[in-house]
């Protein structure tokens, strides 16, 4: 059997299963930025105080003690809030970057077939020229 | 039933990707991208940076400069050769992934079949190729088969039977069919002792193989994706610092880890422990193990899976910390500072927000908290319905019947999880993992008989450990020995070796001169006893038995119940058994039951629990467990012992007092008892054969409730000793001779044997209801006495030859002086 007898085969696959294998992975690729810059657990925890970092005040009516809670408690909750802001924020520009490339890379995908045939026809071209 | 034609049809789905096989192989392929890849490289610099060399660089940089379009030509022509073999790779795993009713490697070996001789495609498949190395066989007994045999199998010759799944063909289904359909295939096969279960095992194992190394590099897969570490995920959790220094984490600590990641056998328990822990409340789980350590290890695959990304959504971002209980009762030295230090590291531990908090042997801890004065459970109490924090206690059953499960308050809040160690079949698909490593990294290749040999090996014979841990202590040990032998190929002997030298038990091939041993058995068995022909044949066939492998692997070696008088071999035949086949008169455990008859037989035995005291049994057979265990009168101990060895003669092993299961497998079980002697000895002066009168016998003493109908039954052979006839016992005079005789010669002096002496020795040393047993007394008292005498007031000198008289009834001697000077 002629290898070539495998062309149909795979030009039908290049725009069927292929397709819904691509649109697979891409969302595999959506998922895991969206999992790595642990978007869903730093918006629900925006507020938390870093590392659950926490000055207990003393109780009673000791102001000082009081009020020196309140400033590390704060601190801690406004450091928490910078950096899980920071990272939200580029999780968030990856995301859209993955999503334009995935775009991106399906319409490279669909003219794949004529893209090879082009680079290779060019290139023999050029290389004897 | 499925033929071969549905077979085809069926694989004819997957056509491109085995088509793509047939031109390239997979390793092929990869090796030709990676090689286009860089001449991809090599190439993109010659266009981009070559023609910006500067002219001071000499021809090089005019090189460039007058060649820069056909390089940028060649450079596109490479990208589309390098982009065709992606595409390529594409398609075939899109196929080769794709969900069918059939496994890909047979639908490879279907459609690529020669029609005429379905054997020998399989054996010129790749699959088939590796498989047979993987069973030791090598190229050239292959194609001498394959050119000698009469019958070629043929398409319409095979058949799948009976699929194991109606609805996807998998490997083993066409593995037996081949093995079943094809019967000259199967007997060359059984020339290498390869049964069908062991090819077949083969087969898969090199199937899952190929699928790996595919699956490996799906690098798209979310379950490989999974694995790679988020940012900020422990931002929102607080720190533990009092559990740091009383506990160890398990996610940093690599002991811990390689405990999870050497062995997955216990992935599936933990997968149970993690559907406890994603529970909305009291989702605390007691871990019931056989051990602490297995226990150990099943948390440590649970934080194996959380760092690997593998689990669910509620148990991503959890810590795994183990409570150093020893560290903290040795921290504190009263009630009060013992309470608030608990009380502190469960607190800040809640608060957290994420620690899974692991209690190795809680009802210990419980326990040794309490000689202090503090309730442990009490303390945990509080925390335990916390959605913050969840508590996986380790307990072997023992503990956990005693101190745990009792208390209702507490468990109300746990959900048990029974951890059984592993067995054969699990351990084999594992070991198969494992040994890739090791293959690659100590360049030796295993058969998969050495592994099956491993797996049953420890099953068999190491019992009282952890399964998991003896068996790659094995591995690791037979690749020791045979790298320092220069060998590569490790094979099942290779295993049997390692295993005969670590317990003791003779293993693999039988040896020529065991072979000597085990066919003249009764021969020489009966050099020491005298008469007892049906005894001596049941205990020698038994060992024949054992030796060649086909018994029972999970009960004792053998078992007998020997009944019959005193003093006529009982004991005597289990020594020379002993002396013949053990080589070592170490090896008899020999308990006398008469002592373990009151109330605390059980304890003195098996040890016990509140008084932490080893039983003497199992102490003994966990440091001898290859060997000849001995009960003598076994009809005087309690009744509840014999339940215990009703088990023991079952199951070959019990659990000691402290829950560790201790292997009786490799022991030979004699249990002597007198009762019914009576009926015996009567049935012999009577001349009548016992072998007719056994079951009268054996029903008196059932009758009688000595023993129970299933104890007797349990055993291998009932065997009963005829009381000793007048020439039985001049044998067992004269043999009694010898051995002295042997003993003295080497002083020079020797004894002539005369029907004289034997019959004075048969009068005084022997009783119709005794048998022989005074006999060896009599020997020492008067035979050797005289002779010492004699040799003292110089009457006998070296080189003299003893002669034993009767004068009035008494013994006396004279000598006479020989060649021997």
């Amino acid at each position: 059997m002629s290898p070539f007898v495998i062309f149909p085969y795979y030009l039908a696959w290049h725009y069927t299963f292929a397709i819904r294998d691509f649109f697979g992975i891409w969302g595999n690729m959506i998922w895991f930025t969206y999992q790595y810059f642990s978007i869903p657990i730093l918006l629900k925890t925006l507020f938390s105080p870093f590392k659950r970092l926490k000055e207990y005040s003393k109780g009673g009516l000791d102001i000082g003690s009081f009020f020196e809670a309140l400033v590390v408690n704060t601190i801690m909750r406004l450091v928490g809030f910078i950096l899980r802001s920071v990272v939200i924020l580029i999780g968030l520009i990856s995301l859209s970057i993955s999503i334009l490339l995935g775009l991106a890379a399906f319409f490279l995908w669909l003219i794949l077939p004529v893209l090879i045939i082009f680079l290779m026809i060019t290139g023999l071209i050029g290389i004897f020229k | 039933m499925i033929t071969f034609a549905e077979l085809k049809n069926k694989s004819s789905k997957l056509f491109p990707a085995i088509f793509l096989e047939k031109f390239s192989s997979f390793n092929g392929r990869r090796k030709t991208r990676t090689f286009v890849l860089w001449f991809l490289v090599l190439l993109f610099f010659a266009t981009v940076i070559g023609p910006t060399l500067p002219l001071s660089f000499g021809s090089a940089a005019t090189f460039f400069r007058d060649y820069e379009t056909n390089f940028r030509s060649g450079f596109f022509f490479v990208m589309s050769i390098w982009l065709s073999l992606y595409l390529v790779e594409a398609f075939y795993y899109s196929f080769y992934f794709k969900k069918t009713d059939v496994d890909f490697e047979v639908a490879k070996l279907a459609i690529n079949s020669n029609d005429e001789n379905i054997t020998k495609s399989f054996l010129d498949s790749n699959i088939g190729e590796y498989t047979m190395m993987r069973l030791g066989i090598g190229t050239d007994q292959i194609n001498n088969f394959t050119t000698q045999r009469q019958n070629k199998i043929k398409e319409t010759e095979f058949d799948l039977q009976n699929p194991i799944n109606k609805d996807f063909i998998s490997i083993r289904d066409y593995g037996s069919a081949l093995y079943e359909n094809d019967s000259e295939f199967s007997f060359f096969l059984s020339q290498y002792k390869i049964d069908r279960d062991t090819f077949v095992g083969a087969l898969e194992w090199v199937d899952d193989t190929e699928w790996k190394i595919r699956s490996q590099s799906k690098w798209w897969d979310r379950s490989h994706l999974a694995r790679i570490k988020g940012l900020g995920k422990n931002w929102a959790f607080g720190k533990v610092y009092l559990l740091e220094k009383y506990g160890h984490s398990i996610m940093s600590d690599k002991a811990y880890l390689d405990l999870g990641e050497r062995w997955r056998v216990y992935e599936k328990d933990a997968v149970r422990v993690e559907s406890i822990l994603v529970k909305k409340q009291d989702a605390n789980v007691a871990l019931v193990a056989p051990t602490t350590n297995i226990g150990m290890q099943i948390t440590a695959s649970l934080g194996k899976m959380i760092l690997n990304g593998d689990v669910l959504f509620e148990v991503e971002n959890k810590r795994i910390f183990v409570l150093d209980t020893i560290s903290i009762m040795e921290a504190v030295t009263d009630s009060n500072a013992l309470e608030v230090l608990i009380r502190d590291i469960l607190f800040q531990a809640n608060g957290a927000g994420n620690v899974i908090l692991v209690i190795p042997n809680l009802p210990a801890f419980t326990e040794h908290a309490e000689t202090l004065g503090v309730d442990v459970v009490n303390l945990l109490v509080d925390f335990l319905s916390s959605t913050r924090m969840q508590i996986v206690s380790i307990s072997d059953k023992q503990g956990f019947h005693q101190v745990l499960e009792p208390n209702l308050g507490l468990m109300q809040h746990f959900e048990k999880v029974l951890v059984e160690d592993v067995n054969k079949n699990s351990a084999i698909k594992i070991l198969q993992n494992e040994v890739h490593r090791t293959e690659v990294r100590d360049d030796v290749f295993f058969t998969y008989q050495s592994l099956k040999t491993i797996a049953e090996g420890a099953e068999r014979y190491f019992v009282g450990s952890t399964y998991s841990d003896k068996i790659l202590d094995l591995i690791e040990e037979v690749v020791v020995r045979a790298k320092s032998e220069g060998k590569k190929v490790i094979e099942a002997e290779d295993a049997y070796k390692i295993i005969s030298i670590k317990t003791g038990v003779p293993q693999g091939q039988i040896s020529n001169s065991e072979k000597m041993i085990l066919g003249n058995l009764e021969e020489i068995l009966h050099k020491r006893v005298i008469g007892q022909n049906m005894a001596i044949d049941a205990i020698s066939g038994s060992m024949r038995r054992a030796r060649s492998g086909i018994t029972d692997p999970n009960r004792p070696m053998g078992s007998f119940l020997f009944i019959g008088p005193t003093g006529v071999g009982k004991t005597e035949t289990v020594k020379a058994l002993n002396e013949v086949f053990f080589k070592n008169e170490n090896k008899i455990i020999r308990l006398d039951m008469s002592e373990y008859n009151g109330g605390d037989a059980i304890e003195k035995l098996i040890g016990s629990y509140s008084n932490k005291t080893t039983g003497i049994l199992a102490s003994k057979i966990r440091d001898q467990q290859y060997g000849v265990l001995l009960l003598d009168e076994f009809e005087k101990t309690s009744d509840k012992v014999k339940d215990l060895f009703l088990q023991i003669l079952d199951e070959g092993q019990f659990n000691d007092s402290q829950g560790n299961k201790i292997n009786c497998r490799n022991l030979i079980i004699v249990a002597t008892s007198n009762a019914g002697s009576q009926l015996i000895f009567n049935a012999t002066q009577q001349g009548k054969d016992l072998s007719v009168m056994k079951d009268e016998i054996v029903g008196q003493i059932i009758d009688e409730r000595i023993f129970k109908p299933e104890l007797i039954n349990r055993f291998d052979g009932t065997v009963l000793f005829h009381s000793l006839q007048k020439d039985h016992l001049q044998k067992i005079a004269k043999l009694m001779l010898e051995k002295l005789n042997k003993r003295i010669v080497k002083n020079g002096i020797k004894i002539e044997l005369n029907e004289e002496i034997t019959d004075y020795l048969v009068s005084i040393g022997s009783d119709p209801k005794f048998g022989a047993r005074e006999m060896n007394r009599k020997i020492k008292d008067e035979v050797e006495s005289l002779i010492a005498d004699k040799i003292i007031s110089n009457e006998i000198q070296t080189g003299d030859t003893i002669l034993f008289l009767i004068e009035n009834g008494k013994l006396n001697l004279t000598s006479k002086n020989n060649s021997l000077k």
